[in-house]
């Protein structure tokens, strides 16, 4: 008994010492940036990322200091993470968009067909935990719902139980996929950023392609395919190439 | 020996022929070898003044001439007089193209006659292969000499007059000051013609120098040479890249021995030399223009990673700055002054950028450049003075100012920056409300965007959560929904249970309805045989009650005589059997406490009650 609870106050005591180091070096960063030194104000940030810690306010930081050290790739690649992590995060919505002017590649997007954009903006509403825990609570009231459907004696309540477990059933189907959608983000990004000052695209996964146009840091782009060290990007107007791994960030 | 004395007598007799008649001859003469882009000397003698037409010089380009001299003599030889007149007539040309050309003979009219010159047969070489060597000299093996084409064809002086350029440095950074001097090298008495112009030195910023009050002597080549420096600049140049210092023409009188003519005598001609005697020679004053060799001087630009606050100031610098004053009061100036003194290109100086602070109304800069040359340098001071007023009361600051420039001498960059400079500014006296914009009906200022930038970072401790890690990946999440659909099935089973439960006992109550009510009649009747009226009258109401308690499935408890006719109606009872109803509840509360009750009324009311009951069953509805 005495031994566990040993344990278990070492446990919350690492705990706490790991949150402790974090906000330090949160605080030192961020006063290595108030002070001008944004390499280290950076490189201080990187630091609690490699811990395997992240917060939108974190990735927004990460993207000022990377902008203020003229690495327009990372800045606009943090933002992104930043924004993945809380859609609404206005302040790095509005960075990004100042940053991107800096871009050396301007392109042209593809006109995408309006259900496809509305989707998007719905699925990219909230975080994949909102996503999940509103998929949750649908169903649990779908469940509920059915009850009453089923055990309802009077006709009036039998009626409600069922439109009410119709609707939730359809909000629980959006809330579950729109989850799924962004856990996929996660687990397996495809979007990306190309860091590199400039990239050749090649037309294949070797040294020997043609080279097919030049891409820029900064640029956003989609990972589709990955052959050994080569992976195969689509741009935002639609052409699709190969570019070596280490020219791009996953967001 | 006889033929020869034969043949010269021969020859003999026919120049004294030729000349008996005294008929003008005319000779042209060019040096054989030129090289091209070089001038050289065309020169037509003669026996008498004439009218000179040129021929069509398709390979050459006449640059001057003709420069005409014009001698006579009169000689006595062997007592015998000889008149001689020489005119002479000088072009300076110069060849483009290098090849053999040939000079078509020259027309001379004289006294409406028409004399011809002999052709000249002349060939240019290319620039690389100087002809005429007379004066080869050099600094690092690259040609940078001048050479005075002094007419070497009439064997004066074989000693020329040249002019060099002399840069101090050939390789030199944008920017970069150095010397470059013209110097003259002569071996003859000679002098410019007029005034000598300045070198244009096109492409450099350039400021004079003194030059040389006193000649001294220098041996190039064997020769002794006088040698002056007649000018001497201070060059910066402007851009980067090779810039030439094109060949720099001057004009000078130069000397020149003018060859004895031929004697009419046929006894000259040939022993002309015992006679050669320098008492005789004659000088003349020959203009001849003189090109320096161009010159080329290799511009770098400067490094990579020109630093912040770097206005194009290369040398060696001093920076400073400061304000006019700390405290002035609104709509008053001040001023910020920036001086820069030292060594270097300080009248190509640039203004330093400076940030005021926004809302203050900035006026042109003001410049004055003071510069002065000692020893062979360009040193002096610039001051910028850049006036502000203020408008608005309150303290301000002007962030400490960077100023760059190139040291050419350690090849690097050099910053300096200056100590932070704050100002207040004091409310002025009366209505000062702080702005005061000249603009009838305009009220305040709309708030303006001095600049854009990035929002800044936010400082607040986020909370911080693992990466990668979403609900979707915790087991918990779905295990959630098993244990939801669990209870959802536990639900339904329960319930279900439970309302089969519920159903039967309603069931059991419905059929046990009729029976009940059957064994209360029955008891009713018992007492109504044995006259107990109390009795009869309870069971009768207690049979209907609990028939409708039963087939309703509702308490007896929560029925009354008030609430009867609206459950009856629920159960699709007509008015007439619900009056029927109440009215022998009634009549069975009123006789059950009447004194007497006679036997005649109980019979009515128990075949009413028995009537009532089977219409009851009958028509009523359950659930």
């Amino acid at each position: 008994m005495r031994y566990y609870l040993v344990i278990m106050l070492l446990a919350i005591a690492m705990l706490v010492h790991g949150a402790e180091s974090r906000d330090s070096l949160y605080l030192s960063a961020s006063s290595a940036y108030s002070d001008g030194n944004y390499e280290l104000a950076l490189e201080k940030y990187e630091q609690i990322a490699d811990q395997g810690y992240a917060a939108p306010d974190l990735y927004y930081n990460m993207g000022n200091a990377a902008f203020r050290s003229n690495r327009l790739g990372y800045a606009v690649l943090y933002y992104n993470k930043a924004l993945k992590l809380d859609p609404s995060h206005e302040e790095a919505e509005k960075n990004l968009a100042y940053v991107s002017r800096y871009k050396e590649d301007q392109l042209e997007q593809v006109p995408e067909l309006f259900i496809r954009t509305w989707v998007r903006s719905l699925v990219g509403l909230f975080s994949v935990q909102t996503w999940a825990y509103v998929a949750i609570f649908m169903f649990g009231i779908l469940l509920v719902a059915l009850l009453f459907y089923i055990f309802a004696s009077r006709l009036a309540v039998k009626k409600a139980g069922f439109f009410t477990g119709l609707v939730t059933l359809l909000l629980f189907l959006i809330s579950f996929t729109a989850a799924l959608e962004r856990n996929n983000e996660i687990v397996a990004p495809d979007q990306a950023v190309i860091v590199s000052p400039s990239v050749v695209v090649k037309s294949s996964p070797s040294l020997s392609g043609t080279d097919l146009f030049v891409l820029h840091e900064g640029t956003e782009i989609t990972v589709t395919d990955q052959v050994g060290e080569w992976t195969e990007v689509r741009i935002s107007d639609g052409r699709i190439g190969w570019v070596p791994s280490g020219t791009f960030e996953v967001i | 020996m006889s033929a020869l004395k034969y043949i010269l007598t021969l020859a003999i007799l026919l120049t004294v022929t030729i000349l008996q008649g005294q008929d003008p001859s005319f000779s042209a003469s060019a040096p054989a070898t030129v090289q091209a882009g070089q001038q050289f000397q065309y020169t037509i003698e003669g026996n008498e003044q004439g009218n000179i037409q040129l021929p069509a010089l398709e390979h050459f380009d006449l640059l001057a001439g003709p420069f005409t001299s014009f001698s006579s003599s009169t000689q006595w030889v062997n007592g015998k007089m000889t008149a001689r007149n020489t005119a002479s007539y000088t072009y300076i040309l110069r060849g483009n193209t290098p090849g053999e050309f040939t000079i078509p003979p020259a027309k001379i009219s004289v006294k409406k006659q028409t004399y011809s010159t002999n052709a000249v047969q002349v060939n240019v070489t290319g620039t690389g292969n100087a002809a005429s060597s007379a004066s080869q000299g050099g600094q690092g093996g690259q040609t940078i000499r001048g050479q005075a084409d002094a007419g070497s064809q009439t064997g004066n002086a074989g000693q020329p007059v040249f002019l060099r350029v002399l840069p101090s440095k050939r390789s030199v950074y944008v920017g970069e000051q150095f010397v470059s001097e013209l110097k003259v090298y002569t071996s003859v008495n000679t002098r410019p013609t007029g005034g000598l112009k300045e070198v244009p030195y096109e492409g450099f910023y350039k400021q004079a120098l003194e030059a040389d009050q006193v000649s001294s002597r220098e041996n190039i080549d064997g020769k002794m040479h006088v040698t002056q420096v007649l000018q001497r600049h201070v060059l910066i140049p402007q851009k980067s890249g090779k810039i030439v210092i094109d060949p720099f023409d001057s004009e000078w009188t130069i000397p020149r021995r003018v060859n004895r003519q031929r004697s009419g005598s046929i006894f000259d001609e040939f022993f002309d030399d015992p006679f050669n005697d320098p008492f005789f020679d004659q000088y003349q004053d020959v203009p001849v223009t003189i090109s320096t060799e161009p010159v080329t001087i290799n511009v770098k630009p400067l490094p990579q990673g020109v630093p912040e606050g770097f206005t194009g100031g290369v040398g060696d610098l001093e920076f400073s700055a400061r304000l006019s004053a700390d405290q002035v009061t609104v709509n008053d100036a001040l001023s910020l002054v920036v001086t820069v003194r030292g060594t270097g290109n300080i009248a190509l100086l640039g203004a330093p950028k400076i940030d005021f602070p926004p809302d203050h109304d900035v006026y042109e800069t003001t410049r004055s450049t003071n510069i002065s040359t000692s020893g062979n340098r360009v040193s002096g001071t610039v001051t910028f003075e850049y006036p502000i007023v203020a408008r608005h009361a309150g303290n301000f600051r002007i962030a400490p100012l960077r100023f760059s420039w190139f040291d050419p001498a350690a090849e690097t960059y050099r910053t300096v920056t200056t100590k932070e400079y704050t100002f207040n500014v004091l409310k002025g006296e009366g209505t000062d409300t702080g702005a005061q914009i000249f603009m009838p009906g305009a009220r305040g200022e709309n708030v303006e965007n001095i600049g854009t930038d990035i929002l800044d970072i936010n400082r607040g401790i986020p909370l911080f959560r693992p990466v990668g890690i979403t609900p979707l990946s915790h087991t918990g999440y779905w295990i959630i929904y098993v244990v939801l659909i669990f209870l959802f099935i536990g639900s339904i089973i329960v319930l279900r249970t439970w309302f089969r439960q519920r159903a039967d006992v309603r069931l059991m109550r419905n059929r046990k309805a009729s029976k009940m009510a059957r064994n209360r009649l029955r008891l009713a009747d018992k007492a109504r045989k044995a006259g107990d009226g109390e009795t009869f009258f309870e069971e009768v109401e207690k049979a209907i009650w609990g028939y409708l308690a039963d087939k309703l499935s509702i308490e007896v408890s929560s029925l009354s005589r008030d609430r009867v006719s609206e459950v009856l109606q629920g159960a699709g009872i007509s008015e007439t059997l619900q009056e029927e109803m109440v009215r022998i509840i009634d009549d069975c509360e009123f006789s059950r406490y009447a004194p007497s009750s006679e036997k005649s009324d109980m019979d009515t009311l128990y075949g009413e009650a028995i009537r009532l009951l089977h219409n009851l069953d009958q028509n009523i509805r359950t659930k």
